[in-house]
């Protein structure tokens, strides 16, 4: 578990995925370190990475970025990066910037696990 | 009564200056999505003045107003940069930006406060969001 500011992430292995649940908030003190670490985990060939935002409850344009930087560093990979269970604020966000089309989105880990 | 910070060009700082703002908008009972909104705003707008107005330079000052009453919150934030023109942000959701991690800070304050005004320099922007 690492945390930066408001931001406590948390890493867990389910077969061959990471989930990577969020709590708290991504802001612009926390992106960086987002970014950092998921880079970390999908730089692997295959790489499922699932991000759990159900107990996230702020997220700003830089850390969207730090979504969109983990899902291109993934493709050469041949790997994937999913969402689950986001708040309705998240996914509001997610749904005004369009990355609803650029991510898979699940109601929760299970199923997201279920469709990787 | 407007209250009026000022910080150096440091996210850290932005960040402490709002939290400051965000207390006032606890003690005004703003609604969770209006709370969200503006806390979006505000990240982003400091964000901007910050990396893109500033450009991180230690010699350069943020100014950051707010002025949070029961009804409505008007926020107005001032960088010492070069402004932009905000006309000219390429749209992010189109298909062909939708990969690219950065530029969304000026949709994002458009699409969550009721207005969003730059001055002509565009180094100072200006948002109000009613409490709704």
């Amino acid at each position: 578990m690492q945390s930066s500011g408001e931001l406590v992430v948390d890493v867990s292995r389910r077969g061959q995925a990471s989930v990577v649940r969020l709590v708290g908030a991504v802001g612009m003190t926390e992106a960086s370190m987002l970014s950092r670490q998921l880079e970390e985990l999908v730089e692997h060939p295959g790489a499922v990475v699932v991000l759990d935002l159900e107990h996230l409850d702020f997220m700003c344009s830089s850390g969207l970025g730090a979504l969109i930087n983990a899902h291109a560093k993934a493709r050469p990979f041949q790997g994937q990066v999913f969402l689950a269970s986001p708040s309705p604020m998240v996914m509001r966000l997610l749904e005004t910037t369009r990355l609803t089309n650029l991510f898979e989105v699940f109601p929760n880990v299970d199923e997201a696990l279920k469709g990787k | 009564m407007p209250i009026t910070v000022v910080i150096p060009s440091d996210l850290a700082a932005a960040h402490e200056a709002e939290r400051a703002l965000l207390a006032e908008v606890a003690g005004c009972n703003y609604s969770e999505a209006a709370t969200f909104a503006i806390k979006l705003a505000v990240e982003e707008g400091m964000n901007n003045a910050i990396k893109h107005g500033n450009r991180f330079d230690a010699r350069k000052t943020v100014e950051l107003v707010y002025d949070i009453r029961k009804d409505r919150a008007v926020i107005t934030i001032t960088d010492h940069g070069g402004g932009f023109n905000p006309a000219a942000v390429p749209d992010p959701t189109s298909d062909e930006n939708l990969e690219k991690p950065t530029g969304r800070g000026v949709m994002l304050m458009r699409a969550y406060m009721d207005k969003v005004a730059y001055n002509s320099k565009g180094n100072q922007v200006r948002m109000v969001k009613r409490n709704t």
